[in-house]
C-alpha cells in the first residue's frame, strides 16, 4: 500500500479506479478496507482514494488526543500531499463527522458531500453508547472480537447480526492490533 | 481510545451551514445510535443538501443493503462529476 507524508504523519492508503477523486473516510476503528463493498463499484467511474485515519491500518498512532477537525485536517493535509485541490468526500459514522469538518473548514477542497449515518454534536444517548463501547473494547484483546461483540450490534439490524456467516468480509476491515490502539 | 474519545466530543453543529457542496444526508431506518432524530438538524442546515433513508437498515447500510446502497449513492456522485 502507499504511503504519503500529512500533518506530521505518515498516512497509508488505497487507490483504484479512474476518473474525478473519491476520498473514502473510514468509520470508528476501521481501516480504508471497510468500503471494499462500494470500492468495487464507485471505481469504474471515480479514482477511489481510500485511506487509515491517524490511530487506524497502517497510519501512524500519535499519543496525542483526536478530534474530529485534527482528523478533518488530517484529511486535507493528505489531499494536498498527493496533489488533489478538489475531491468528491465520502464518509459513514465517524467518517462523516469528519466529512462535515473538512467541508465547512475547507470548502474549496470538496466537490461533493457524502455523509452516511452522520450526526451533528454527540448527545447524550449517543455518548453511552460509545462509552459502553470503551469498556467492552478494553476488557478485549482482539480486534476482530471487540468488533462482533461491542460494535456490530450498534451496525447492524439484529436479523442482519444473527447470520453472522454474511459479516465474515466485514471483519476483514479490523486489523490485528491491540484494541486500546484502535479505539 | 483517542478516535472514540474524539466521537463523544464531536460537535460541528455551529459549522453545517458554512458547508456549501452539494450534499448528501442518508440514515439507515433502523440505525439507534446515529438515528434520523439527526435528520431535520443536519438537512435543514447545510443549503444544499438531500435527504435519503435505507429501509430495512441499522447504522451500516455500506453492508447491509451494498447493491442499493452503491446505486443510490453513486447516481448522486455522478449527478455531481465532470
Amino acid at each position: 500500500m502507499p504511503k504519503v507524508k500529512a500533518n506530521s504523519i505518515t498516512m497509508n492508503y488505497d487507490q483504484q479506479g479512474t476518473g474525478e477523486p473519491l476520498i473514502l473516510i473510514p468509520y470508528l476503528s476501521a481501516d480504508h478496507a471497510c468500503y471494499a463493498f462500494q470500492v468495487a463499484e464507485y471505481a469504474e467511474h471515480f479514482t477511489c482514494i481510500s485511506l487509515d485515519l491517524r490511530g487506524t491500518g497502517e497510519t501512524d498512532n500519535p499519543a496525542s488526543a483526536y478530534s474530529t477537525e485534527l482528523l478533518a485536517d488530517d484529511v486535507v493535509a493528505f489531499m494536498r500531499a498527493l496533489g488533489i485541490a478538489k475531491a468528491h468526500v465520502s464518509g459513514l459514522s465517524l467518517g462523516a463527522a469528519i466529512g462535515m469538518w473538512l467541508a465547512s473548514k475547507y470548502p474549496n477542497t470538496v466537490k461533493s458531500l457524502s455523509l452516511h449515518s452522520g450526526w451533528p454534536k454527540t448527545d447524550p444517548y449517543l455518548t453511552a453508547v460509545i462509552t459502553g463501547f470503551q469498556v467492552m473494547a478494553k476488557a478485549m484483546e482482539s480486534v476482530p472480537e471487540m468488533a462482533i461483540l461491542a460494535l456490530f450490534p450498534w451496525c447492524f439490524t439484529p436479523e442482519l447480526f444473527c447470520h453472522q456467516a454474511r459479516l465474515h468480509p466485514v471483519i476483514g476491515s479490523f486489523r490485528a492490533k491491540p484494541t486500546s490502539a484502535v479505539c | 481510545m483517542q478516535q472514540s474519545n474524539a466521537v463523544i466530543a464531536h460537535d460541528a453543529e455551529s459549522q453545517l451551514s458554512r458547508i456549501t457542496a452539494p450534499t448528501l444526508i442518508t440514515f439507515g431506518r433502523y440505525d439507534r445510535a446515529t438515528s434520523t432524530r439527526f435528520a431535520d438538524r443536519m438537512k435543514g442546515r447545510i443549503c444544499n443538501s438531500e435527504l435519503m433513508i435505507f429501509e430495512g437498515c441499522a447504522h451500516a447500510p455500506i453492508y447491509e443493503k451494498v447493491e442499493e446502497f452503491n446505486d443510490r449513492t453513486l447516481q448522486f456522485l455522478k449527478h455531481y462529476a465532470g
